[in-house]
């Protein structure tokens, strides 16, 4: 919904719907598509898992990035949006505190039989939640997390503030914030994130292609999203 | 004699009856009748009914214990301190929850100011139930100190002041006299303090995580249900919608009997 004074000029403003790993891209896609648009772009950001409610409820988004497939492929099913493609692929990996016991991890392995870390990971109704479900399955290992937040984000910044030692989030979650530590995961999981335009939007194939170009990849490639 | 409003008014006052009864009603009519039990016994709602049960009353008996003197010490002061920490009451009344969860952090988290010290003794509340007990306290706290201390200033102190007169200690007239006469606030203030820890979400899950059993509590469910399974996420919103429902019964009696009272003195 737009009421009168908001916008810019060009008048309206175009929502895009993105999960919250896409956070410190966004200015710069923002700008990107403003360029090769004309149109003025805003993002909002959540957990993908949200998608489908908010999309089923009339969201006013033209276009909405998810964080993998499977969250997508629900979009799709349930016809919400047009047929996707894929602009980035994402790994999980370790964050770490300064603690002593932050400082101590390294590897997934030592993570999960460590009894002192304060571990927390994503939701399993979010798509990191999901992946990192699918990570310990792969390892055979089991996790006490502390906590399972909301989006990756929550996730991160729980370490970011001290509360917990240890996160499994994305690998470009990990670049942005200086006091984090990241370990690597042997044979981690990819999750490939997927743009799509919202049904019967204007704006919002264009947005998908744009996403698509090289500009764009350049932008994700800089904050650590490998190409699909 | 009453005074009819005019049929203007009825129609501005639909309005709001409306917006309050139309996402009740949504609710209820989008409630999957048929496969209630099966919702109802899954594990996170099992946990997070148990859960929210066993710490919203932790909350609430907390809020008497240490509510009680709080309010009795503000009924009887006049000064700047007084004033100060009614304010500080007052405070989690009008801050947005989850502003209220990092306030939490920042004190009690594990490098904050008073958590570090905790911390050294081995202590952490936050990602423990304890959390949620130490959030739902600081959120529900102001209800019921400010229903009791309301009914201690309007309280007829002659009988206190002749239980005095005749030797009794100031602690001996407060448990005997004071509140038995103020006992319909405190059930009030009870009540509302319990209402409001069962529905606290924002300062929950910044301040204490989201863990099924340990601090996943009523309300963070149906949050993380609503991404996963919408149908689950109804049933458990309207188990919560049921305890309102009793709350405002309850309170019918005691709140309204308490206001009631004070109208005719």
């Amino acid at each position: 919904m737009c009421f009168a004074g908001c916008g810019g000029s060009s008048g309206s403003v175009v929502d895009v719907l993105a999960a919250s790993s896409y956070t410190d891209v966004a200015d710069e896609l923002e700008t990107l598509l403003e360029d090769d648009l004309g149109i003025n772009v805003r993002f909002s950001f959540g957990s993908s898992g949200a998608f489908l409610e908010q999309l089923n409820q009339g969201a006013p988004a033209a276009a909405v990035i998810t964080a993998d497939d499977k969250t997508m492929r629900r979009l799709e099913s349930a016809n919400l949006v047009d047929a996707s493609i894929a602009i980035n692929r994402n790994d999980l990996i370790i964050v770490t505190s300064d603690s002593d016991v932050g400082r101590a991890i390294n590897s997934l392995v030592y993570l999960a039989a460590s009894d002192d870390a304060v571990t927390v990971v994503c939701a399993d109704s979010a798509p990191c939640g999901a992946a990192t479900d699918q990570l310990l399955k792969q390892a055979g290992l089991t996790l006490s997390p502390a906590s399972r937040e909301p989006n990756v984000r929550a996730t991160l910044t729980k370490v970011i503030l001290g509360e917990a030692d240890a996160a499994i989030v994305y690998g470009t979650d990990a670049r942005v914030h200086p006091n984090l530590r990241s370990v690597e995961i042997v044979d981690t999981v990819d999750v490939i994130g997927r743009a799509a335009a919202v049904k019967g939007k204007t704006h919002g194939s264009d947005i998908v292609e744009s996403l698509r170009s090289a500009a764009a990849t350049q932008i994700l490639a800089d904050a650590g999203f490998s190409a699909p | 004699m009453t005074i009819r409003p005019p049929r203007w008014v009825v129609a501005i006052a639909a309005a709001p009856v409306i917006v309050l009864g139309a996402p009740l009603f949504a609710l209820l009519w989008r409630l999957p009748w048929s496969d209630l039990g099966g919702a109802l016994r899954s594990e996170a709602a099992k946990s997070a009914l148990g859960l929210s049960l066993i710490t919203s009353l932790s909350a609430t008996v907390l809020c008497v214990l240490f509510g009680l003197p709080l309010a009795w010490l503000l009924s009887t002061g006049t000064g700047v301190m007084t004033r100060v920490i009614r304010a500080l009451c007052l405070l989690p009344i009008v801050l947005p929850p989850v502003v209220g969860g990092v306030a939490l952090l920042l004190a009690f988290g594990r490098r904050g100011v008073v958590g570090q010290w905790l911390a050294d003794l081995g202590i952490q509340l936050s990602f423990s139930t304890a959390g949620v007990i130490l959030a739902q306290f600081f959120v529900s706290l102001p209800f019921f100190v400010l229903s009791v201390e309301a009914a201690l200033r309007q309280m007829d102190i002659e009988f206190a002041e002749v239980a005095h007169v005749h030797g009794a200690s100031p602690a001996r007239v407060f448990t005997a006299v004071t509140v038995p006469s103020i006992a319909p606030a405190i059930a009030a203030g009870s009540v509302l303090a319990w209402a409001r820890a069962l529905g606290e979400f924002g300062a929950t899950v910044t301040f204490a995580g989201s863990l099924q059993g340990r601090t996943q509590t009523l309300p963070l469910a149906v949050f993380n249900l609503l991404e996963s399974d919408p149908a689950d996420a109804v049933v458990l919103s309207a188990v919560l919608v049921v305890l309102a429902v009793a709350v405002i019964a309850l309170l019918r009696d005691r709140w309204f009997g308490v206001l009631r009272s004070e109208v005719q003195r």
